[in-house]
């Protein structure tokens, strides 16, 4: 068994999460997080096999290329080439000539061969004004080879075929750049180790192409592993499939079949045996029919479907669907019951990228193996969901998900009757398999030399198996004003108690060797350091937090994080950008030195505040902390306006707070005489030159004397939603700077709106604003372009209209980390404990470590210079097909749904047929009608009012069907 | 000229209004077929999940061995999934430090026990899983379960077919499922959501 577990992983282990900072030391899903990549192919047991792959290059010589500014044909190159070597007595030339398709077309290179007087011929050719650069050829030589370290001999991975195998690579046959060799699809996927990517021609199969041929050949084809497929369902007389164990039905459809084609096309991927070869041909497979034709799915369904898995004893579960509820608590404890029975779950990350914070349960759950999907470029697919997971939030720092990425854009699977399909989706997700681990024992840690700290919490017992290892490293205080890089790395040992079915018998031991790689800078000035608000920031709760932007029907739920590396990712790269620090505020306003932090940045807050928490602030500001407040909307009225029932939970959903938790932050800021309005407005304005949408947003109702707010004029959107009326409001204020009176005070800055920072449904964006406040509140440097704007106006006293009141009987107190319910008003609890952590003691290194130890760290860190980063700085907001009240529902992915297609097509085609049909009828009525009236005359107004009366009778019907 | 005489005609007019009521009718039919299908369907659903009161039977082939918690096996299947807590198939619950190579409770250790019902309700609803199968395994539930079976929903058949013992059965008996739920996403009673009787959670109001 262990030894098919091996080869599964194998199959998808050419890829490792892309996205990942360097001070981040993952908690491990699976038990083996690092050494996955394609430099070192470790599985679990056999650790003594390394793969090297060697890269070199050296000049051919007399070989040039030549680079021109274009493309040219043949013939022009040549002719640039001569006449460029006409001055020179160089006759020793030749063209090397090119025979291959691409010599048809018009090509930006040409190589030729110099063989006397090469150097002042290339000055020649270098001027030449359609020769951009000439560089000497070069030729690439690759090799594989195996290094077995061969420290534990009796390993049961330690078997001849693998050895055998290996040795056929050790060969170490040289690749030639220009052909595309069979087997180097799989170990040079990543693309990492050249600085020129090889260009592949995209596979046909994913299973080709992940080499999955090579294992067959060794005999693992997955015969005795079962493999559960939860989707759609599954044709009995399917032609690709020779071992489906089982069908089983869950909902309320009465078939077994699939109709929509995406479980059929997931168990194809996995275990198709012709055309389209899936993975694992021999593999038991158990299909459980948990989504009707029209997707639709319910938890119930789910959690009767996983008690029979987890009786039918399945290794391994896929589930290609998820959804954004993570705080469904009866799912996700089905989900932890099934890993600790032993199931392995696989699933896809979700498809609503590349929008960052948008990971899908249950794939971001820390025990699932979560999917992402890159194309046949290697690079990350668009679609796929990304950024971390908010699970954790506000502890911590995150955690990376997904845990692996693997092809899922183009892919060809098993077609719904027969035949292959290409699909895309991240929902083309594969079995990987995962060992186990369970109880934690030691650790120590080997920095090079003693400039960090370095503190390790993790749960105690690592169950079921997978808990987490969380490194906080801090600098030392003697490294303030250090630049360098430290690194070291983490050891773990896990231990896991004996099993009555394991061969080995007595408690197994495993060590996993983190390499930890960080970048040091001197301590940035107080000024440059910003810190962000995470506490304050609800993540998505089962209760109803409405969207920001109230135009956004469509995505009804703020359900990204609100994190810097979620939906506030582009304003944080921004911040970077700009030379500031951002750090993470994860604990209550009183757990933090405010004398090491400029400015404290509160974007988009729901949560509630503790009394301790509003005097420390004002303490802060008093000793000169600044403050920037991005706030949102928040208007009773408007919130019972947008509750809305939901069909999947069955209740009334009535928001707990609006786009942010107004009452809550005039609490905190009413010390100064500042407070928001309940005015909920929306429009395009200037400020300082730059173009604003002001989406949905609160005003500012009161405001200190002597401090600068600039208003604008807007639309009264509370009305929009109340009455459908329209009407416009001229200055609202929009924007307050204000100076403390007190000595060295800090400064305040307030803003009614979050959505122009907020990567979500952002129209435009207005990191400028961000800038400019930023230069107030770090360098007291007021902008010019503010204080002495047009739109300047006094401000607000408020004194006319009462303040925003907590919206009666919200249900904020379950969610909220503050409130606790209390007969009458919830009440705040008691103040929480600030998070401690105790350092590791180190066990220093020389400053110069080891050369034998630093190659291999080398070889096991993440070199973050070379790893591509997906690019998706430019798109159009985001537009989630989702309905209101997806809570209990799962949706599958959206980007691998034609099924939905196909289905609405089916309907629509008969009545469209008919009504064409009775369009070409009438009109060969009207033609004979009028060949008989009037035989020789066109009339040319017959055809207008024919072509009207087509419309007419056609344009209702396309808009029935809007989606098509 | 000729197309408003045309229009005049009362044939085409006819075919006017013809297509115009077969588009009308075809939409509303539509429209109503998958309105009204949509709630039939949610109703079908529940009373999947519910227990009938007819005659329908499962055909479950569940053996009941009485008296077999006194007899010596040298394997056990066990519970597998508990973080700190084991229930083993005869009934004995006990701490995962005092579990034997063979996957049975040590008997002998303090912390094991068999057939106990601790956290357990009066309509066997538990708060804790282990607990839920220890009291299930007791001899005199064999009455309650074949009971269960016997009314056991349609929903369920998949499942209840496919025990084989009463170990099993127990098993999955204890583990939450549609019964637990209200609303999909809570449960019907947080506390006490393991449930070996017939009846399911008691429904508390969120």
């Amino acid at each position: 068994m262990i030894i098919r577990l091996c080869l599964l992983v194998a199959f998808l282990g050419g890829r490792l999460p892309l996205v990942g900072t360097e001070e981040d030391s993952g908690p491990f899903s699976t038990p083996f997080p690092s050494p996955l990549n394609a430099d070192a192919l470790l599985s679990p047991n056999c650790s003594q096999l390394t793969l090297k792959l060697d890269f070199s290059t050296k000049v051919v010589k007399h070989e040039y290329i030549v680079a021109f500014n274009g493309y040219f044909t043949a013939k022009a190159r040549s002719d640039f080439i001569s006449s460029a070597l006409r001055d020179v007595d160089a006759v020793n030339w030749r063209i090397v000539r090119r025979d291959n398709p691409a010599s048809d077309y018009p090509s930006d290179f040409e190589v030729v061969e110099i063989r006397q007087d090469a150097r002042s011929s290339l000055l020649t050719l270098q001027d030449h004004p359609y020769i951009k650069r000439v560089t000497p050829q070069r030729m690439v030589l690759r090799s594989l080879k195996l290094t077995d370290s061969g420290t534990d001999g009796a390993s049961p991975c330690n078997d001849t075929r693998w050895m055998q195998k290996w040795q056929s690579w050790q060969s170490s046959r040289p690749l030639r750049r220009t052909s595309l060799s069979l087997g180097s699809g799989f170990w040079h996927a990543t693309g990492r180790h050249s600085s020129r990517r090889l260009l592949r021609a995209i596979p046909r199969h994913v299973a080709q192409i992940l080499q999955a041929d090579v294992l067959w050949q060794m005999g693992y084809t997955g015969s005795g592993v079962k493999v559960a497929v939860f989707d759609t369902g599954l044709s009995e007389k399917h032609p690709h499939f020779k071992n489906v164990k089982e069908r089983t039905n869950w909902t309320n459809e009465k078939t077994l079949d699939d109709g929509l084609g995406h479980g059929t096309f997931v168990a194809g991927v996995i275990a198709s045996m012709r055309e389209c070869q899936g993975f694992a041909p021999d593999s038991e497979l158990h299909i459980f029919r948990v989504f009707t034709n029209n997707q639709v799915s319910y938890t119930s369904w789910f959690l009767d479907a996983f008690n029979y898995a987890i009786l039918k004893k399945i290794d391994v579960l896929n589930l290609s669907i998820g959804g954004p509820d993570f705080m469904d608590h009866p799912f996700v404890d089905k989900v932890w019951e099934l890993t600790a029975n032993k199931v392995i779950m696989v699933s896809a990350i979700g498809n609503d990228g590349p929008l960052y914070g948008t990971l899908n349960n249950p794939a971001d759950q820390m025990d699932v193996i979560g999917v992402g999907g890159i194309d046949f470029e290697d690079n990350i697919a668009r679609f796929s969901s990304r950024g971390m997971t908010t699970w954790e939030l506000p502890g911590g720092y995150g955690r990376v998900k997904p845990d692996i990425v693997t092809y899922g854009s183009g892919v060809r699977g098993s077609g719904l009757k027969e035949g292959c399909r290409s699909l895309s989706g991240t929902s083309v997700a594969s079995p990987v398999v995962a060992g186990a681990v369970t109880l934690l024992a030691r650790f120590n840690y080997v920095p090079n030399g003693d400039y960090v700290d370095v503190a390790v919490s993790y749960s105690p017992v690592l169950w079921p198996w997978a808990g987490y290892l969380a490194v906080s490293i801090s600098v030392a205080k003697k490294a303030a004003s250090w630049e360098g890089i430290a690194q070291g790395h983490v050891m773990v040992t896990v231990a896991s108690p004996a099993e009555n079915d394991s061969e080995i018998g007595g408690e197994m031991t495993s060590t996993v060797k983190l390499p930890v790689k960080v970048k040091i800078v001197p301590t940035p000035p107080r000024s440059k350091r910003i810190l962000w608000d995470q506490y304050h920031n609800l993540r998505y709760p089962p209760g109803y937090f409405p969207r920001d932007n109230l135009r956004m029907k469509n995505d009804p739920l703020d359900w990204n994080g609100d994190h810097i590396h979620t939906n506030f990712r582009d304003m944080y790269q921004h911040l970077r950008s700009m030379g500031y620090f951002v750090e993470v505020l994860g604990a209550p306003i009183t757990c933090f030195d405010a004398s090491q932090y400029g400015t404290l940045l509160m974007v988009d807050s729901e949560e509630e505040y503790f009394p301790e928490e509003i005097t420390k602030l004002r303490r802060d500001i008093d000793n000169g902390l600044s403050l920037i407040i991005f706030s949102d909307w928040y208007n009773t009225s408007v919130m019972r306006k947008v509750k809305f029932y939901d069909e999947n939970t069955r209740q009334w959903w009535m928001p707990d707070t609006g786009g942010a938790n107004v009452p809550a932050l005039n609490d905190l800021i009413s010390v100064w005489g500042m407070a928001f309005s309940d005015g909920l407005y929306e429009g395009d304005f200037t400020m300082s030159d730059h173009e604003m949408y002001y989406a949905s947003g609160c005003s500012i109702a009161r405001f200190p004397e002597g401090g600068i707010v600039i208003a604008q004029t807007l639309k009264d959107q509370g009305l929009e939603v109340l009455k459908q009326e329209t009407a416009v409001v001229e200055n609202v204020p929009v924007l307050g700077l204000y100076q403390t009176p007190s000595e060295g005070g800090g400064r305040i800055a307030l803003y009614g709106d979050s959505n122009c920072i907020d990567d979500s449904h952002r129209q435009k964006d207005c990191f400028w604003l961000l800038d400019a406040l930023l230069q107030y509140t770090s360098y007291s440097m007021s902008p010019p372009s503010l204080t002495h704007s047009k739109n300047r106006v006094a401000p607000p006293t408020g004194t006319d209209r009462p303040l925003p009141q907590r919206l009666e009987g919200n249900h904020l107190y379950r969610y909220s980390k503050v409130l606790e319910a209390h007969l009458g008003a919830p009440k705040p609890r008691p103040l929480p404990a600030c998070p401690h952590l105790s350092w590791a003691k180190p066990q220093p290194l020389n400053e110069t470590a080891p050369s034998n130890l630093w190659k291999h760290q080398k070889l096991l860190s993440v070199d973050m210079d070379k790893v591509v980063l997906p690019d998706v700085r430019p798109y159009r907001p985001q537009v989630r097909p989702l309905s209101p009240g997806e809570s209990g529902a799962w949706d599958i992915p959206g980007g691998i749904m034609p099924g939905r297609y196909n289905q609405e097509v089916g309907q629509t085609i008969p009545m469209f047929a008919f009504l064409g049909a009775m369009v070409v009828l009438s009109f060969f009525v009207v033609q004979l009608t009028k060949a008989k009236s009037k035989p020789k005359r066109r009339k040319p107004r017959v055809k207008r009012p024919l072509y009207l009366q087509q419309q007419q009778q056609q344009t209702p019907q396309s808009g029935k069907n809007p989606t098509v | 000229m000729v197309f408003r005489r045309l229009l005049r005609k009362r044939w085409v007019l006819g075919v006017v209004f013809g297509l115009s009521l077969i588009y009308f009718l075809s939409s509303t039919l539509k429209h109503l077929c998958s309105g009204g299908g949509q709630e039939e369907r949610t109703i079908r659903d529940r009373t999947l999940l519910e227990a009938r009161d007819s005659d329908h039977h499962i055909q479950w082939k569940i053996k009941f061995i009485l008296g077999n918690s006194s007899r010596q096996i040298s394997q056990c299947r066990n519970s597998i999934q508990g973080k700190r807590l084991l229930t083993d198939e005869l009934g004995y619950v006990c701490e995962r430090k005092d579990l034997l190579v063979n996957g049975c409770c040590n008997v002998n250790a303090p912390s094991s026990s068999q057939h106990v019902c601790k956290s357990c309700l009066a309509n066997g609803c538990c708060s804790i899983y282990e607990y839920c199968v220890s009291c299930c395994l007791q001899p005199d539930k064999q009455p309650l379960l074949e009971r269960f079976l016997n009314r056991a929903a349609e929903g369920f058949q998949n499942l209840f077919t496919a025990v084989e013992d009463h170990f099993e059965l127990c098993l999955a008996k204890c583990r939450t499922s549609s019964q637990s739920v209200q609303h999909e996403n809570t449960y019907r009673n947080p506390q006490a959501k393991y449930c070996y009787g017939e009846s399911p959670p008691e429904l508390l109001p969120i």
